[in-house]
């Protein structure tokens, strides 16, 4: 897990409603495709950007979804959060969990300090 | 719009008034007598993803706009000038309300062009391109690539823009993330799972299964499928959605 550099943190807030997931997509893809990913991996992670984003969307009780793509030496992490509904859970359905695990190499979804939050990790190509 | 000579020769008379006058009980008349052409036109453009209602409001307001333009003096039926004022006008609220789901055009062309380049492309270098390089055999900037390879699938949020108002009935992810249903199981969710691939195709219950369940990459697939690796992809983002509107179903 290598350290943020600065200059490497691409910061998004979106309406959190599902019409603005593309943006979100297309934002991860640009990034993912400036590390060098090729667009099969790029394929993997809009997946995986586009299951996240709709559960946190879907789970949310704000306005608003605040997005991080961070790039580090070894990984590029996206990390989500949006106001929670004030429950105290999120679930994982297991066609989602399935699909998530093919196509990320780590990822979450929680609820911390009332705020619904994801995170998923892809690891830089080796080129 | 079927009108009987008489029933033409009065309108035409009302309009001739109208444009003489500027009479507002006037125009509402003509515009309430033609009411029904204007809901005939909404409907062609219903089951697009806009309320009906919504439609129904542009269609009164380009028939509004019709009554007050229309000149009876030209040798033309008020019903065609209505229909092309009516359809504008819709198609203007298409064109503005609904940006945010419409994909622009040049995207949408150079998504087929996409494949074949990417195609191209793995096999002559044995591994999947990169944006940069598929944008130099396009001819094209790295974010058209990406624009373009949006137009490919959207493969979750696609199947849920198109919800029910912020009223309706919550969808079944939604109870599932309810406060009451914190506990469901996931073996629960694993028999459902189970069930609903059973009820695919065989071609798209393989690629489901060798994508998702034995973690092979769309390329590897496609090479064993004998398809190309864009196919495999739309096929996936199709195969999800089915799969993830029967397990809604199934849990509801």
């Amino acid at each position: 897990m290598g350290h943020e550099q600065p200059g490497n943190v691409v910061r998004l807030t979106v309406p959190a409603t599902l019409e603005f997931a593309r943006i979100i997509r297309l934002t991860g893809s640009g990034v993912a495709s400036r590390l060098g990913f090729d667009v099969e991996e790029i394929e993997n992670l809009r997946v995986a950007i586009d299951e996240l984003a709709s559960l946190a969307i879907e789970a949310a009780g704000g306005p608003e979804l605040e997005i991080s793509f961070v790039a580090t030496e070894s990984e590029l992490r996206i990390i989500g959060r949006a106001p929670g509904r004030g429950g105290a859970d999120v679930g994982i359905d297991a066609l989602t969990a399935q699909i998530l695990k093919a196509v990320v190499d780590d990822y979450e979804l929680r609820v911390e300090d009332g705020h619904v939050c994801f995170s998923c990790i892809t690891r830089r190509p080796l080129r | 719009m079927a009108l009987s000579a008489h029933e033409r020769a009065e309108s035409r008379a009302k309009f001739i008034e109208y444009r003489r006058t500027g009479d507002r009980k006037l125009r509402n008349e003509l515009i309430e007598a033609h009411r029904s052409l204007a809901s005939h036109l909404a409907r062609r453009y219903a089951h697009r993803g806009e309320p009906f209602d919504d439609l129904l409001q542009v269609a009164y307001l380009g028939m509004l706009k019709a009554v007050e333009r229309f000149d009876p003096e030209r040798n033309l039926e008020f019903s065609t000038y209505a229909t092309v004022t009516v359809e504008g006008e819709l198609k203007r609220h298409f064109r503005d309300k609904t940006w945010s789901v419409r994909v622009p055009r040049r995207p949408q062309e150079l998504h087929l062009r996409l494949a074949n380049v990417i195609n191209e492309l793995s096999q002559r270098l044995s591994r999947a391109p990169r944006v940069p390089e598929v944008a130099a055999e396009l001819g094209v900037s790295e974010e058209e690539v990406l624009e373009a390879m949006e137009v490919g699938g959207a493969y979750r949020s696609a199947s849920l823009d198109t919800r029910p108002g912020e009223n309706a009935e919550p969808t079944a992810i939604e109870r599932r993330l309810g406060t009451e249903d914190q506990g469901f199981d996931i073996a629960e969710h694993r028999v459902l799972l189970e069930t609903v691939l059973g009820d695919l195709s065989e071609r798209e219950r393989m690629i489901v299964e060798l994508r998702f369940f034995h973690e092979r990459t769309q390329t590897e697939i496609a090479e064993e499928v004998g398809i190309s690796q864009m196919h495999v992809s739309r096929l996936l983002a199709r195969t999800l959605m089915q799969l993830r509107e029967r397990l809604e179903t199934l849990e509801a």
